[in-house]
């Protein structure tokens, strides 16, 4: 109960060192701990109470969460732990997909009011309705699937065993782009992707970096590079697009996220190592809502933090 | 002229070395994957890295851990001449160590890739078996201790009967590694994704020396 009551105090009370972007000439609001989601309880609303008058755990929502999307009002988290997808809403209970449906479900996106999961083991992209009733296997035969993103209407995924991007229509692959290397264009290992208006943002995990292209590939800028200090990029797991154009990413080496504008400059960093609101352990799948709530799984602390931002600054 | 065939068989050495001998973990024994040199490899996986590494699913953060850990409370260790321990033995393996005994304490499945839904196939036995290379077992104490601490060279932590350098000059070596914590791991010898040094019955797999004796002399001072 202790471990519980500490959480909550410290997401009502306090924010870590990095979690005020306002006092930095970056265009942001302050970012702050909106909520923490590990049980049940804590979506359904009954979290805290309950755990002061009964104390103990309750039950679990994730094993070893990593990708997450907004639906609407609803989120939606993978679990490769427990080889699920979870639909989480405020004031309601969890849903889960139905069993043996994925395997490991490291990437997902909303499109069109549905969702789209890929399944790095079986190399599919599975489609589920928002009340995860029912699935279907859309694509098959992919290298790898990983990152997975609905740009313009159009689902784009990183087929990270061939180092390229594909882009899906109806289960058709239409068009690849994308070959091993370190040039502009080229990808080694390439696991997220993410995008709005007509273009897209590679996280090109073992080149370190993040390259920009329009949503026909042609590219557009590079930047990032390894390090150890924030703003660099030993270990990318989450990439996310806010409103205004800036680009989110996780990073599970250093245990913070990183903000940079378009063109990639970086603008700040949130959160630090630990478990404690605004701390992260292994930060993975970022997911930003356009009223300001952004989604961060924390991978190894076993739940999901929504933070909130005041404004993302002015559209670029 | 007189060169030139040694520096030929050089070069060939270095193009085409013995299986199980590479510089790069593919090369090595280490390489389970169906396109692994040596007598055990998967019947159907062919990836390389992910016997040990996963990206998204690790057992532990670090080194990014893929393959399920051994489930062995308590290993049998070596007696240790003075030892923190107060029943005289070496302490029970710890770190990276017990990263090594999830395959070679030969109780954890070779293809067990832990959170993993799928288990990889491997030809033969799926267990590192008594009497194969590479099985350690879960009695220890037939081999050096693992998992100590060097002293910090104050004198306070004792080892001067064990003839042992100064833990600054034991880091100062390019090849044998202490842990974060100062200890001596079966890494600390054994580097598992390079086996250049390896030569049948004298030099064991893996081993970051050339030769056995470099490496006890990486800790040990000749008296």
């Amino acid at each position: 109960m202790t471990r519980r009551l500490v959480v909550v105090l410290v997401v009502v009370l306090a924010l870590g060192p990095g979690m005020d972007g306002g006092s930095q000439d970056t265009g942001f609001g302050s970012v702050s701990v909106d909520s923490v989601w590990t049980t049940e309880d804590d979506v359904t609303g009954r979290g805290r109470l309950f755990a002061v008058i009964t104390g103990g755990d309750r039950p679990a929502l994730f094993d070893r969460p990593y990708a997450v999307a907004w639906l609407g009002s609803r989120l939606f988290v993978t679990d490769p732990g427990r080889h699920t997808l979870v639909g989480l809403e405020p004031g309601k209970r969890p849903i889960r997909a139905r069993e043996g449906a994925l395997s490991c479900p490291v990437g997902i996106t909303a499109c069109g009011g549905e969702l789209f999961v890929t399944d790095s083991e079986r190399g599919v992209v599975v489609r589920f309705p928002p009340d995860l009733r029912s699935s279907e296997v859309i694509a098959g035969g992919l290298a790898r699937p990983t990152g997975i993103a609905c740009v313009d209407r159009r689902l784009f995924v990183l087929e990270t065993g061939e180092h390229r991007i594909v882009e899906l229509v109806g289960g058709s692959v239409v068009s690849r782009f994308g070959t091993r290397g370190r040039l502009d264009g080229e990808f080694n290992y390439p696991t997220l992707i993410a995008g709005r208006e007509g273009e897209l943002f590679v996280g090109d995990a073992m080149n370190f970096r993040v390259q920009r292209s329009t949503i026909d590939g042609t590219h557009i800028s590079t930047f990032g590079e390894i390090g150890d200090t924030p703003g660099s990029m030993p270990r990318m797991k989450g990439l996310a697009v806010d409103p205004a154009g800036n680009v989110w990413m996780s990073d599970a080496w250093l245990d913070r996220i990183a903000v940079f504008d378009s063109s990639g400059r970086f603008l700040l960093d949130v959160g630090r190592s630990g478990s404690g609101g605004g701390e992260f352990s292994f930060p993975a799948g970022i997911a930003i809502h356009a009223d300001g709530r952004v989604a961060v799984v924390d991978s190894f602390n076993a739940r999901v933090q929504i933070l909130r931002v005041e404004h993302f600054g002015e559209q670029r | 002229m007189r060169w030139i065939v040694p520096a030929s068989v050089l070069l060939a050495a270095i193009a085409f070395p013995a299986p199980g001998q590479g510089r790069s973990v593919e090369t090595t024994v280490h390489n389970l994957s169906t396109g692994g040199p040596g007598e055990i490899r998967s019947l159907d996986e062919t990836e390389v890295c992910r016997f040990c590494h996963v990206p998204h699913t690790p057992v532990l953060r670090e080194p990014l851990w893929g393959h399920a850990l051994s489930e062995v409370a308590r290993y049998r260790t070596a007696r240790m001449r003075r030892s923190e321990a107060s029943d005289d033995r070496a302490p029970q393996p710890d770190g990276s160590s017990r990263l090594c005994l999830s395959c070679h304490d030969g109780t954890v499945a070779l293809g067990d890739l832990g959170r993993s839904s799928s288990q990889a196939r491997m030809t033969g036995s799926q267990f590192l078996t008594a009497g194969r290379r590479g099985h350690i077992g879960t009695d220890l104490s037939g081999g050096h201790p693992v998992s100590i601490r060097m002293p910090d060279g104050s004198g306070a932590e004792g080892g001067a009967d064990m003839g042992l350098r100064s833990r600054e000059l034991v880091e100062s070596d390019q090849d044998v590694r202490l842990d974060g914590e100062g200890k001596v791991q079966c890494t600390s010898c054994h580097d598992p994704h390079s086996d250049v040094n390896f030569r049948e019955g004298r030099v064991p797999h893996f081993f970051v020396k050339a030769t056995v004796t470099e490496a006890c002399l990486a800790c040990h001072e000749l008296r």
